[in-house]
This record gives structure tokens, C-alpha cells and sequence, in this order.
């Protein structure tokens, strides 16, 4: 059986899904305390289920082995085993996070360690158990096979708690050469089909029965056992797997001593309705994530013109106006469809939100909950995660604060609840945010909440704190509903930050890796560098820009290759950064419309400002340079 | 004791294994190979009569105080390798 790429790539997207809502699950599950909602425990135990089967079918062994464990301690709290303490739900929401990692970084898998949460989740699974059933994690339990010389050895807990989930546990027998080679199939594909019907808990081969190099001249069998937990009957599964009904054992009475009816209220009832992973509505964009870039590039290009043609001081010209009003058609267009790929529901971010409250709570022991309305509001992605990071900050400023009027008027700790409402009109999208728990605030007292406001700043957006008589201290984000989001290189020349777009950078070179006549070379009053076998023009942005001096070119450190259509040019600065920055361009480019070479200026995260470079402008340059 | 490592660069089935283990013999048998390391570079696929030769190799080597080790595995054949609990045998390593 072939998994195509395609598969792969749904089962990551559906599993990420399916992950994030088990970590939401995961703190409500935490709130409940001891009074656990046994079919709200059940619904993730399914969903990690889900991910387990998927992952067992794709022959993804770690995602297989951490959802595994996962599951087993799910299974234990669905079974009133265990309490989801904090402390438990901590354990399981970093296996989520390792977890999501794995189906994030699928290419890189085989680096991403899984040990340490395997380890912490099987501690945990053997931790709570009743002293009797302690040891059934380690507890190895002998299961012979027909043939009577060998015998899967296998901890006792894992037919336990295939057991506690109403499945039955087989040995099915096969020969790896007249079931698998002769019917022209792979050993690997038999495996991955038997997955599909049951959990795998052991397998063996039978390698005493293949010999030696020496004595093995024709093969003649190879035998291969599996101990397989199924919820199909023996008859559907000799049908499902095409096998002979005298090769498939079912274990009836072995495991009489590990049946206990008492032990499986939530997980026979509810789990196995639905083998395969629920359908999230996962928000696929149209645009894959290169094309989006791409798009988003062209769209800011597009920007960059409108805003140009429409604060550049030429002379009144009906042409001027249709070109205006034509770009504005195209780029409503462009930056709906752009929009539309970077758009996320602002509960991706509330999400986020509350898991970082959460574990600074578990942390710090200033224990928090939020909760949140209006988080069908779509967002920029890019914006939310700002905005998250600006959340986060304020809110955990404001526990502090709450915490350090408890403690002065001698009051215990307690969970501090909080409000977070959203809403938006035509220009803005609005957050309110407050505690419930208000206190005696001394008048006049609010939050130093300075560099968040730089932060949200950044993002062309406002953050202000008032006090209410009816909600204690509101902090209020105002962000514009619409942003010009620039993809690009930060560079560096005289000390200014200068942000090349995206779309228009080829490539960087150092000037030490550089020399003279063989890549760098005057020509006339001006430099021309190789770049791809072809000599192109440099051109400079430093504050002299009028004043091409062939010194100050040779001086700069980095020269990075930028294009503008068919037109390249080398752009000498004093340093280029590796990174890609997001930032929001403020439409402030009618106040420098006497500078020919800037068409806008963005806020960073620090809150500096970098001016974006008009690359029209240089490729003109660059084209008279070359002429 | 003596190593040595042999990169079959092809897929291990059935149409290439009676060559593959009569080279695999010789090195043991006759050249005295007791470490011997079996690099799956650019092996895509193993079917069950190939298999057969990597159990083989590994119970001669064990008549001899040997060992196997088999390296740059793909996914697919370090999963498989795994899933029969090969790795209970012989050392195999991921690619």
C-alpha cells in the first residue's frame, strides 16, 4: 500500500486540528476537577484514538507510541482511574505539544526526541494504578503461540486496556513467503492492511525457522505471528483480512483474570463508534502557502504603487485618476484573495491565549482563566500572533497586580477570572478585557503596560487601560480591521532600517567573499557586480544617494541582488539580516513624497521604524546606469 | 574480528537475493567477516524473500560471534524493521 503525499499531508492538517482541540479539552477537563464529565473525557480519549490509528495505518511509529501513552492515561481518567489534576494535564498537554510538533515538523520527524514525555506518561500510567494492578504496567504476561516454541511476551496493562476497550485479542499466523510474496505483496503493506483492522500490541518472526546463509539454498517459509486487539468479530476479520479462519486464534479465556465489567463505563459505551479522525473544520486555504507568499508580495507591490500615485505631486491628469481607480479594483481583488489565505478565527489565537495563561499559572501558582466571546471574528494570522503575545503580557500583569492586592489585604489565593470580549465594526476589530473579580482598586492605579503598547503599536494598532465602576480596570485593543502587511529583508545602511519587499530579493553576497575585477568592477562613474554569469548595476540608498561615490560602495559590507520585472541591480548596504520580517505598513508615505527613493515606512516589533524602499525607482536607476 | 560494509544500492527482493546472499557468504565465510554493516542507501523497498536474507546473515553472523548492523534505512524499512521487532536482533539505524 502506497501513502501518497497527499494522505500524509491530510492526516497532518486533520491531526493538528484535532490536537488544538484536545488542548482546549485538556484545561476545561483540568477545571473539572474530580467531577469529571466521563463522555466529554471520552470524546478526547477518541480524538487521541483518531490520531493513533491514523498514525499506527501511516507507519509513523513515534506519533504511533507518544498518542499510545497518551491515550492510556486518557483511558484511565475516562475510567475514573485517575483524576485530571493539574499536574496530570500538564503531562498530557506536552505530550500534545510534542505531538504537534511531530505533525508540524513532519519532514524532520526522526530528530524530535520522544523519550522524555514516553518515560513521564508511562511513570503516570504505573503511578495511579491500584496497588494490585501496579505492576501490570511492568507485569510481563506470557501469551504462547500455537506452534507451542514461542510466546509474545507483552506488560500486562496493554491487554488490560485493550480489554477495558470491549476489543477481543487475537494471534493471527502468517507465512511471509506464501501469504505475502506469493500473492506478489510486500511485507510491509500486510502490516500496514492488518493495522487497519485492530491495534497491533506485539508481533514476532520466527527467525530460527529461516536458518543460515549456508543451509538456507530455498526458503522455505518464513513464519510471522501478530497479536492483534480488534472490535471485529473472528468472522469479519478472517473476511476483512482474507486469511484462513484456522490461522487467526482468538484468545478467549486467557485473559479471564484482567476482564472487570466495572472498568469500562466510558470506553466501551462511547469510544468506538468512530474509528477514523473526526472531521475538524480545518480553514484550508486556496492558496498554498508559497503562492500565498507570492501573492501577498505582489499585493504589497500593488499597494506600494496605489499609495505612490496617489500622494505623488504630478500635475492634474484625468489618465492619473482611471490608473488609480483601475489599481484600487485590482488590488481589492489581490488583497481579498490574500486576505483570505492569511484569515484565521480569532479562537486560533484565544486558544493560544488561554494555553499561555494556563501554563503561567501552573508555573507561577497565580492560577487564571479566561473567558472569551466573539472568536468567529477572522484575523490576520500574522496580526493575531502579535496580538496574542500583547495579550499575554497585559493579562499576566494584571494577575500580579490582582495578586498583590490580595496578598496586602491578607486575602488567600484564588483563580482570577477574566473577560475578553471581541467585537468589530467597519474600521476596527475591539477587545475588552476585564476581571470579573475586581477589587478595591486604589484610585488612580493601572497596569504599567508600556511595552505592550509598544507591541500592539507596532501593528498599527492602540492599547489604553481606564477604570469602570462596574469591571475594575478595562484594557481596550483597538486594531484596524485592514492591514498592508509587508514580507520582506531588513537591511541595514548608516545606522537606518530599510525593508527590501519580499518579492523582490534574489539573493545576498558578502562583500568579503567579493573581489575586485573578477565580481566587482567600475565602469564609467559606477559599479556593476556578477551576479548569475551577468553583470548588473549597483545601486546605493545611503544618505549621499545622489552622489554614486564608487569608495562608499566598495565600503559596504553586504550586496544584496534585487529585480524589478527583467530589470537586477545589487543594492550595496551596511548589513543584511537572514530573517524575514512581517511588518505593517503605515501609510505614511504623503509625508515623504519629496524622497523619490521611499515609498512607506513600517513599525517593527521594537518599535522602530524601517522605510520601504521604492524598487521601481532603483530599477529605473538601474536601467539609466546601465545605459 | 574484522568489518566491513556492503551498499547493495538496489531494492533487496527476491529477483537479486540469491546473488546478494552468495556475496554476503563469502564475505563471512571466506573472508572471515564477523562485523558486517549492511548500508541501505538508496533502497527503496525489501520484500519478504529479502527479508528472509537479512535473518540469514544474522543468524550465521550469531553462529560466529558476529554481528549485524544495519544502517541509512528509509522510513518505510526502519517501520517495517521495527514492527516485525527485527531491532530486537540486530541494530538497525534511520537514514
Amino acid at each position: 500500500m502506497m501513502i501518497d503525499a497527499d494522505t500524509l499531508n491530510t492526516y497532518f492538517e486533520e491531526s493538528n486540528c484535532s490536537l488544538k482541540d484536545i488542548e482546549k479539552d485538556l484545561i476545561t477537563l483540568e477545571d473539572m476537577g474530580a467531577k469529571i464529565d466521563i463522555p466529554f473525557a471520552g470524546e478526547i480519549f477518541r480524538s487521541m484514538h483518531a490520531i493513533k490509528s491514523g498514525a499506527s495505518i501511516l507507519g509513523l511509529s513515534k506519533i504511533k507510541e507518544l498518542s499510545q501513552k497518551l491515550e492510556n492515561i486518557l483511558g484511565l481518567i475516562c475510567n475514573e482511574k485517575l483524576v485530571p489534576n493539574p499536574e496530570v494535564i500538564n503531562l498530557l498537554l506536552q505530550g500534545c505539544d510534542r505531538l504537534l510538533q511531530l505533525t508540524r515538523q513532519q519532514y524532520t520527524q526522526k530528530e524530535i526526541d520522544i523519550d522524555e514525555q514516553s518515560v513521564m506518561l508511562t511513570g503516570l500510567t504505573s503511578a495511579v494504578l491500584p496497588d494490585d494492578k501496579k505492576d501490570s504496567v511492568t507485569h510481563i504476561r506470557n501469551i504462547p503461540l500455537p506452534d507451542g516454541r514461542h510466546a509474545f511476551q507483552i506488560p500486562e496493562f496493554n491487554i488490560q486496556q485493550a480489554l477495558d476497550q470491549g476489543k477481543t485479542v487475537y494471534i493471527l499466523e502468517y507465512d511471509l513467503i506464501r501469504d505475502v510474496q506469493e500473492k506478489n505483496d510486500t511485507p510491509l503493506n500486510m502490516v500496514r492492511f492488518v493495522q487497519q483492522h485492530g491495534e497491533m500490541i506485539d508481533s514476532l518472526l520466527d527467525i530460527k525457522s529461516v536458518g543460515t546463509l549456508e543451509e538456507n539454498i530455498s526458503l522455505p517459509g518464513i513464519p510471522y505471528f501478530i497479536l492483534l486487539a480488534s472490535s471485529l468479530t473472528h468472522e469479519q476479520l478472517v473476511t476483512a483480512l482474507n486469511i484462513s479462519p484456522h490461522k487467526v486464534y482468538e484468545l478467549k479465556n486467557e485473559f479471564d483474570d484482567l476482564v472487570n465489567p466495572q472498568n469500562n463505563k466510558c470506553l466501551k459505551k462511547h469510544c468506538f463508534q468512530n474509528n477514523s479522525i473526526q472531521k475538524q473544520e480545518c480553514p484550508l486555504s486556496l492558496l498554498n502557502q508559497e503562492q500565498l507568499e507570492r501573492f501577498s508580495g505582489l499585493a504589497s507591490e500593488l499597494n506600494f504603487a496605489y499609495d505612490y500615485l496617489l500622494n505623488t505631486n504630478m500635475a492634474e491628469d484625468p489618465i492619473k485618476d482611471i490608473a488609480i481607480n483601475r489599481i484600487k479594483v485590482v488590488l481589492t481583488d489581490f488583497q481579498a484573495l490574500v486576505d483570505a489565505g492569511q484569515k484565521t478565527p480569532v479562537s486560533k489565537g484565544s486558544l493560544e491565549l488561554i494555553r499561555n495563561i494556563r501554563d503561567y499559572g501552573f508555573q507561577s501558582g497565580n492560577k487564571a482563566r479566561i473567558n472569551c466571546s466573539g472568536e468567529d471574528i477572522l484575523m490576520d494570522r500574522r496580526i493575531l500572533r502579535q496580538l496574542v503575545d500583547a495579550l499575554t503580557g497585559s493579562i499576566i500583569k494584571m494577575i500580579l497586580f490582582f495578586s498583590r492586592i490580595r496578598e496586602n489585604s491578607g486575602q488567600k489565593k484564588a483563580i482570577t477570572q477574566f473577560t475578553l470580549t471581541i467585537v468589530e465594526n467597519e474600521q476596527n476589530v475591539i477587545l475588552e478585557l476585564f476581571s470579573p473579580d475586581r477589587m478595591p482598586i486604589p484610585e488612580n492605579s493601572f497596569l504599567d503596560i508600556h511595552l505592550e503598547q509598544n507591541q500592539l503599536n507596532s501593528i498599527n494598532s492602540e492599547l489604553q487601560q481606564n477604570q469602570q465602576p462596574e469591571k475594575g480596570i478595562v484594557l481596550t485593543f483597538t486594531l484596524p480591521r485592514t492591514f498592508t502587511i509587508l514580507n520582506g529583508y531588513p537591511v541595514e545602511i548608516d545606522h537606518q532600517t530599510y525593508i527590501i519587499p519580499r518579492i523582490n530579493v534574489l539573493g545576498y553576497s558578502l562583500r568579503s567573499e567579493l573581489s575586485e575585477n573578477t565580481d566587482l568592477r567600475q565602469t564609467g562613474d559606477h559599479m556593476i557586480i556578477l551576479y548569475e554569469n551577468q553583470w548588473i548595476p549597483i545601486i546605493s540608498i545611503y544618505r549621499e544617494a545622489s552622489q554614486h561615490t564608487i569608495n562608499a560602495v566598495l565600503h559596504r559590507n553586504v550586496f544584496v541582488f534585487c529585480h524589478i520585472g527583467t530589470q537586477r541591480f545589487g543594492l550595496a548596504v551596511d548589513k543584511a539580516e537572514e530573517s524575514e520580517t512581517d511588518a505593517v505598513l503605515q501609510p505614511l508615505s504623503r509625508h515623504l513624497s519629496s524622497n523619490p527613493t521611499l515609498v512607506g515606512t513600517c513599525l517593527l516589533k521594537d518599535g522602530d521604524i524601517a522605510f520601504v524602499p521604492d524598487m521601481g525607482y532603483f530599477a529605473y536607476q538601474a536601467m539609466l546606469t546601465k545605459c | 574480528m574484522s568489518k566491513k560494509t556492503i551498499a547493495p544500492r538496489k531494492d533487496i527482493v527476491a529477483s537479486m537475493v540469491a546473488d546478494f546472499k552468495k556475496e554476503l557468504q563469502n564475505m563471512i565465510v571466506e573472508e572471515g567477516i564477523t562485523e558486517l554493516e549492511i548500508d541501505l542507501s538508496g533502497v527503496e523497498m525489501v520484500d519478504s524473500v529479502g527479508l528472509g536474507a537479512f535473518i540469514a546473515t544474522h543468524n550465521t553472523l550469531s553462529q560466529k560471534n558476529g554481528k549485524l548492523t544495519v544502517i541509512h534505512a528509509t522510513e518505510d524499512i526502519f517501520s517495517l524493521f521495527k514492527t516485525m521487532r527485527l531491532d530486537q536482533h540486530f541494530e538497525i539505524h534511520q537514514g
